[in-house]
């Protein structure tokens, strides 16, 4: 059994791209999804006793969005810092290796259309257009019913196809 | 003609109606335009989502992760950036007067130093201090690239500047830092290989930016500018790298714990 459970060493090992890339088109940005990646894997390194064999990907996505969300939470309690936090990025904002390689992987106008949907609508788009679960997987990750998962990604998607129309 | 179905179209698309719903689905669209083109424009945007390629994480991210266990809080990329910040400030404070001002910043954070200090006030910026050290207490080298050793720097715990050179105009300075280079934060520059120097060296790339170097060698980071052409720098950074044993990274090594002993800091 032990052989079958992973370390978060070998989770960053193999999955490090896919987990990367999720936190990436949830936050939007290099920062952001540096600091939720280093947030998945201590949930990982705590979590993993209760890995069962299974979907990684799966197991995976649904920590990450969690802890997006549980940020984005957190973050909205504390308008004062989050304002704050704004202008930091206004005043640091400029060309950089990261965005410039960013952009040469994702359009910019799509990434940017993500960014502005609300986020439980980006987290049910991502889970379902980025990782690719079922209807039931996510609704399983969000812990919501089917049918506002079914909503949330129509809505999401009708919201992205305006901004990027 | 039955209601609209354009709520229905992504669960459609990705298979998750159920038969009926199905059935019912495909008999609407084929009478209604509205929803024939809510389907069409919904698919677009699906099919670009999922056409979207993965993302790498910056490069060393996970590598760095792997020697810095993330149960350790996450630094705040202040703190993380502070490395860079010193450098910045350190070449202003000691080396402005041959900065030219009007040249762009190699990372955003200079522009700031820089107009807090002022152009003519060599004053070091609030948070660092700067010790000059006996040059002959250490076994540095007595010049790089023939420029002669000028002047050696403590910045702070575990740094040392060391400033080749001849005059404000014609000078070189090498800083070794203890611990690994934070690449993501570097800004106006870009990675790649570099003959003779250690990784994936960084270099500055902004046009008309200080010539820069940063290089990963063992357990110290090292970053070679200068007013000298950046060929000339990366030259440095090779002589620095290859050559004698103990390299002069070695050496530098060494200095920063002598460094550290004559100032007590251990």
């Amino acid at each position: 059994v032990s052989a079958s459970v992973p370390t978060w060493e070998g989770v960053a090992r193999e999955h490090g791209r896919f987990l990367y890339t999720v936190a990436y088109r949830l936050t939007g940005n290099h920062d952001d999804a540096q600091d939720l990646v280093q947030e998945v894997l201590v949930r990982v390194q705590r979590g993993l006793a209760t890995y069962r064999p299974g979907s990684m990907h799966g197991w995976l996505s649904r920590i990450t969005t969690n802890a997006f969300l549980d940020d984005v939470r957190k973050r909205k309690r504390r308008p004062v810092d989050l304002a704050g936090d704004d202008i930091e990025r206004v005043a640091v904002t400029g060309p950089d290796v990261d965005e410039t390689i960013a952009s040469e992987q994702l359009p910019d106008h799509v990434q940017a259309a993500l960014r502005t949907l609300p986020d439980d609508y980006r987290a049910a788009v991502v889970l379902c257009d980025v990782v690719g679960l079922s209807y039931t997987e996510i609704a399983d990750s969000l812990d919501v019913p089917v049918g506002t998962v079914r909503s949330r990604i129509h809505r999401g998607r009708a919201q992205l196809r305006d901004v990027l129309a | 003609v039955t209601e609209h179905v354009g709520e229905l179209a992504s669960a459609h698309l990705d298979g998750e109606l159920s038969p009926d719903e199905a059935a019912a689905f495909d008999a609407h669209v084929a009478e209604c335009a509205e929803c024939r083109a809510e389907v069409v424009a919904t698919a677009t945007v699906r099919d670009t989502l999922r056409a979207a390629p993965a993302i790498d994480p910056p490069f060393g991210f996970y590598e760095r992760l792997v020697r810095r266990p993330p149960s350790r809080p996450p630094r705040p990329w202040w703190t993380a950036a502070a490395p860079v910040v010193a450098v910045a400030a350190v070449w202003i404070a000691v080396l402005g007067f041959a900065v030219d001002p009007g040249r762009p910043a190699v990372t955003p954070p200079v522009d700031q130093i820089r107009a807090t200090l002022g152009t003519p006030d060599l004053t070091p910026a609030p948070g660092f201090s700067l010790h000059k050290v006996d040059p002959t207490a250490s076994p540095l080298p007595d010049s790089v690239l023939h420029l002669p050793r000028h002047e050696t720097f403590k910045t702070k715990a575990g740094d040392v500047l060391v400033v080749f050179g001849d005059s404000p105009k014609n000078w070189l300075a090498v800083l070794t830092e203890p611990g690994d280079a934070d690449w993501a934060r570097l800004r106006g520059g870009l990675r790649s290989p570099v003959a003779g120097v250690p990784g994936s060296p960084w270099q500055s790339t902004a046009p008309g930016a200080m010539p820069a170097i940063v290089y990963q060698e063992g357990d110290v980071v090292v970053t070679v500018t200068g007013t000298v052409p950046a060929d000339q720098v990366v030259q440095a950074a090779r002589d620095l790298h290859s050559g004698a044993q103990p390299s002069v990274v070695d050496r530098l090594r060494d200095a920063c714990d002598s460094v550290l002993d004559a100032f007590s800091l251990r």
